[in-house]
């Protein structure tokens, strides 16, 4: 039975091999053969497939063994399959829906290879060693799979083939070319060294898309390097052993609904590219680096792009007029959301940031052009917003149960805070030494439970808003200017540390102990405010008041003197009592008794 | 408005927070410097006055050691009979007491009313004084509490009272509450108007006259329709006071008697004491005789409301520490060691090591009004708690296996 099988399939694949018009025997493959070329220039595989318009070279060991002619138009792999042989590209022996690619495979110019559902899985071998490894490589020609499974297949018949394989294969496409990938799952592929092979690749000038698919275990799952016009839609990158997704001077790039996760670098990488690209929908998670980092970008726009667990956010680096809308981060181990590099100028709109103790939620870096952050909220960071950049603003943002809510540090100049409200934390907002022209305007801060507000930069202002609960609502350690601010349900209302000089005008401080304390050569102007504390003005400094400014009388000293005075009379009293009994008797007792004082 | 309202606010919540402590402290002061003031112009009574006294002392399962030396300490006074009512059970004092030039009388009736009302029926002395068989006498008791008798107005006279030998925490604080009573609250109450609110059981000398017209009133009293065991000594005081005599405490009479040294047995007893106070004193309250007496209301009064308003401190105190109000704690703390200390100066001037134990003294004063609070809410309770004696279906009996069925109309 077995006999007559294989007497059927060889006189089957004789007459095949007459209709398709297998041409010559195996020539020798003389110095100038096109293949033999096409072969040196790539890298001199094992085994490779040249695929032409209107010829198919199998080239091996640098010799074509053989030339076939391929159908006109779009090529299917499954022709090559049926075609080519066994250790080339092949069905698999026990399922006819699984090629298995032994071959380098290398697209022509004005070729177009489709790979469909007629071959719904695709096992590339990685080969023993580069050279037997595989890929699939064109330029001006178009690469088209659909509905597939492409995968690495290591040489002891691993899959997918392990990310050490020196010839673990990968897809790349070169100039104006096109590779679409629609519906299919890409995995195990990319290999080290050139970054062209580092997965699925669009190389200079080439195009295509990628629409519903998955590429897990790559490498790098996707690389755009000078691509033109690439779609990404609906991807889903996972556990590349490094970025998820890499667009580096990619132009007319078009992203929506990308997510990158687990992967063991970035999650999505930016790197240059054009000016005022849009990228909407993008999804990070737990990647062993940034979410998503975009590098010199001009113009960027990321629309509600979602990180959650990832190592560090969203992070922005020498982006100049770059808008990031409502982003969401959760749980970043450093950095929720930053901005970084010379020239940068980033808007953030209504950020949604949790943290779980650690990391920052905003960091503004020094360097930046400038920078602003406006709505949203920032919660359960160390630090809920860092600016250590010039010409910041920082606007209606809530931040809560940050153990810092705004650090303001560095040299960081121009800096506004405006509308924000401070909920929770050990500090509502600090400014360093180092920073000027720091503006606080209708601040509120509730509930820190050490300081409120603790400034040692020169001229800070604080126009409106309201500090309460904390154990010392301001702290001055440098001059400033304080104007409409009401402080309360704190145990000290302002501190103004040795030498600081500072004004307060239509303050009103409600404190349960402290009022306003002015350390020794410290001076405060209060003008048409109100201090109200069982110890209104204390401290070596002075407070000179000004226009209608009411202090509130101290009534807990009167109950200590009255204490005092009961404590005195109680003395006194006894005093009384001995003198009037000096001369009572000690008792005559039985010597058994000890107690007769 | 808003101002008027946000002004409001704040001196709500300042006064609030800081104030009704520091109000209710100073008030709480006053009240003491109003005992205290008097107390400290106290002097016992002194002339050569003396008449013939006689002892009676009900006996029942003490300390062998103890008995005897309190024998002794009686016998060393001048005194014309020594009568132990003894415990027909007690075969042990019994024993004792025969070593003794006394007189002994032994009763199978159970409960120290019965016992005291026979002791000072087999008298025969114008002067009987009732005495625990535990306490032990100075050499002159006798002598100084006839004193005061030279008044024929008084009725009854106290002693000063400490703790024999006291060692350990309790009985430390024991001999701390014994001098804050003698010389303030007793001291107070014989200056203001020589009525003593509670002649103490372990020495207390009556006319005997008075005895026996009272005696049928103290052994049937009730209380809301319970008979009454203890509360022997409030209650002869309350008769003696009711029928317009005096009570005095003449400081210079000393004697010593034991006290527990542990938690339960000492808070059994001030569970006793604070039932038969409560009983006492509310009867007393609304009784009109007491209006002959304010300053007796006022320290009656007092005792009860400050059950209450002492709670408040560490009420306050468990307040700031859950506010973590560090500042207010140590305040308060201070103020407690401090100002408890002011009041107990007449004991720390004695013994001043007893400052250390300050702190001890303001928790166990804070147990002890707890306790005072449980004894209100089971003031009908008649309990002997550290003796086996109990009031069942209206009678005394012995709670108790030997001598089965004894007992006796209380």
């Amino acid at each position: 039975m077995t006999h007559l099988r294989r007497v059927t399939a060889a006189a089957a694949a004789l007459a095949a091999a007459l209709a398709s018009g297998v041409l010559a025997a195996p020539s020798a493959g003389a110095a100038g053969d096109p293949d033999v070329a096409a072969w040196q220039r790539s890298g001199r595989p094992d085994r490779l497939v040249v695929v032409r318009p209107h010829a198919v070279g199998l080239v091996e060991k640098g010799k074509v063994v053989r030339r076939l002619v391929p159908p006109g138009g779009v090529m299917p792999l499954s022709w090559l399959a049926t075609r080519t042989g066994k250790q080339w590209v092949a069905y698999d022996a026990h399922d006819r829906s699984t090629v298995r690619i032994g071959a380098a495979v290398l697209l022509a110019p004005d070729t177009i290879v489709r790979v469909d559902e007629r071959t719904r899985t695709v096992l590339m071998s990685a080969g023993r060693s580069a050279a037997s490894g595989t890929w699939i490589k064109g330029s001006r020609a178009a690469l088209d799979i659909q509905g597939v499974t492409l995968s690495s297949v290591g040489a002891d018949g691993t899959r997918p083939a392990p990310a050490d394989a020196p010839g673990r294969p990968y897809v790349a496409m070169g100039t104006k070319g096109r590779l679409d990938i629609r519906d299919s799952t890409v995995e195990g592929l990319g290999r080290g060294g050139d970054t062209a092979r580092s997965g699925v690749t669009w190389g200079r000038l080439s195009t295509g898309s990628v629409t519903g698919s998955t590429f897990d275990g790559n490498l790098t799952g996707i690389r755009l390097a000078g691509s033109s016009g690439v779609t990404l839609k609906d991807v889903s990158v996972t556990r590349s052993a490094q970025d998820g997704v890499v667009l580096k001077d990619d132009a007319l790039t078009t992203v929506s609904g990308l997510t990158a996760q687990s992967n063991g670098r970035r999650g999505v990488s930016l790197d240059g590219g054009p000016d005022s690209r849009t990228l909407t929908g993008v999804v990070t998670r737990g990647n062993g680096g940034a979410g998503l980092r975009a590098v010199a970008q001009r113009g960027l726009r990321l629309e509600s792009p979602a990180s959650q667990g990832d190592r560090s956010g969203i992070e922005l680096v020498r982006c100049a007029r770059c808008t990031v809308q409502e982003p969401t981060v959760q749980g970043p181990e450093r950095n929720a959301l930053r901005v970084d590099g010379a020239g940068s100028h980033v808007t953030v709109r209504r950020p949604v940031l949790s943290g779980d103790g650690r990391g920052t939620g905003v960091r503004l870096e020094p360097g930046i052009e400038g920078a602003r952050v406006t709505g949203g909220s920032v919660g359960g960071f160390s630090h809920g917003v860092v600016v250590r950049g010039s010409h910041t603003r920082v606007m209606g943002v809530s931040l809560a149960g940050n153990r810092t809510g705004v650090a303001v540090g560095g040299r960081a100049g121009d800096v506004e805070l405006k509308g924000l409200l401070v909920v929770g934390g050990h500090t509502g907002v600090t400014a360093a030494r180092g920073t000027h022209g720091v503006v606080l305007s209708g601040i509120r801060i509730n509930g820190a439970t050490s300081k409120g507000l603790v400034s040692a930069s020169p001229g800070l202002r604080a126009v409106g808003g309201a500090v309460s609960g904390a154990t010392t609502s301001v702290v001055l350690r440098a001059e400033a200017e304080l104007k409409g601010l009401a402080i309360d349900e704190t145990h000290r209302g302002v501190h103004l540390s040795e030498s600081v000089r500072a004004t307060g005008r239509d303050l009103d401080v409600l404190a349960d102990r402290r009022g306003i304390q002015t350390d020794r050569g410290a001076r405060l102007d209060l003008t048409d405010s109100r201090v109200r504390a069982p110890r209104a003005l204390t401290g070596d400094g002075q407070v000179e008041r000004h226009g209608q400014t009411e202090i509130s009388l101290p009534p807990v000293p009167w109950l200590g003197v009255a204490a005092l005075g009961a404590l005195l009379l109680a003395v006194l009293l006894q005093t009384v009592h001995q003198v009037r009994h000096r001369r009572t008797p000690r008792p005559k007792v039985a010597a058994h008794v000890r107690n007769t004082v | 408005m808003s101002e008027l309202l946000d002004n409001a606010l704040y001196d709500l919540r300042y006064y609030l927070v800081y104030l009704p402590l520091g109000v209710l402290g100073l008030v709480r002061w006053a009240c003491w410097l109003v005992r205290r003031v008097p107390a400290a112009l106290y002097r016992q009574v002194k002339n050569d006055f003396r008449l013939p006294l006689s002892i009676v002392v009900p006996v029942y399962q003490e300390d062998p050691e103890i008995f005897a030396r309190a024998i002794e300490s009686w016998l060393a006074n001048d005194v014309e009979e020594v009568v132990l009512v003894i415990d027909v059970t007690d075969r042990k004092c019994q024993e004792i007491a025969a070593r003794y030039p006394v007189t002994v009388v032994v009763t199978d009736v159970p409960g120290k009313r019965d016992a005291l009302r026979r002791g000072w029926e087999a008298c025969t002395t114008d002067l009987v004084a009732l005495v625990d068989s535990d306490t032990i006498w100075a050499e002159d008791v006798a002598a100084e509490v006839c004193k005061p008798f030279a008044d024929p107005r008084v009725g009854g006279v106290g002693t000063r009272q400490n703790v024999y030998n006291p060692q350990g925490f309790l009985q430390r604080v024991n001999d701390m509450f014994l001098d804050y009573r003698y010389f303030d609250e007793n001291a107070a109450q014989t200056v203001m108007g020589q009525a003593v609110s509670c002649l103490s059981g372990r020495t207390a000398v009556y006319r005997r006259e008075l005895l026996l017209e009272i005696s049928d009133d103290f052994m049937q009293e009730s209380f809301m329709g319970v008979p009454c065991m203890s509360g022997d000594d409030k209650r002869l005081t309350t008769l003696i006071l009711e029928r317009g005599h005096r009570t005095y405490m003449q400081r210079s009479a000393r004697v010593w008697s034991t006290f527990p040294g542990t938690l339960r047995i000492f808070l059994k007893q001030r569970l006793r004491w604070a039932r038969n106070t409560w009983r006492s004193d509310l009867r007393a309250l609304s009784r009109p005789w007491i209006r002959r007496h304010p300053f007796l209301a006022f320290t009656m009064a007092d005792k009860g409301v400050s059950s209450f308003t002492l709670l408040l401190s560490p009420v306050y105190m468990t307040y700031a520490i859950v506010r973590e109000d560090w500042f207010f704690v140590s305040c308060l703390a201070a103020w407690w060691w401090i100002s408890r200390a002011m009041k107990i100066l007449p004991h720390l001037v004695r013994k001043p090591s007893s400052f250390l134990l300050v702190p001890g003294f303001v928790l166990v004063s804070f147990a002890m009004a707890v306790v005072k609070i449980c004894a209100l809410l089971t003031i009908r309770r008649q309990r002997w708690l550290t003796r086996e004696v109990g009031v069942v279906g209206g009678v005394a009996v012995r709670t108790s296996a030997e001598p089965a069925g004894s007992e006796v109309g209380a």
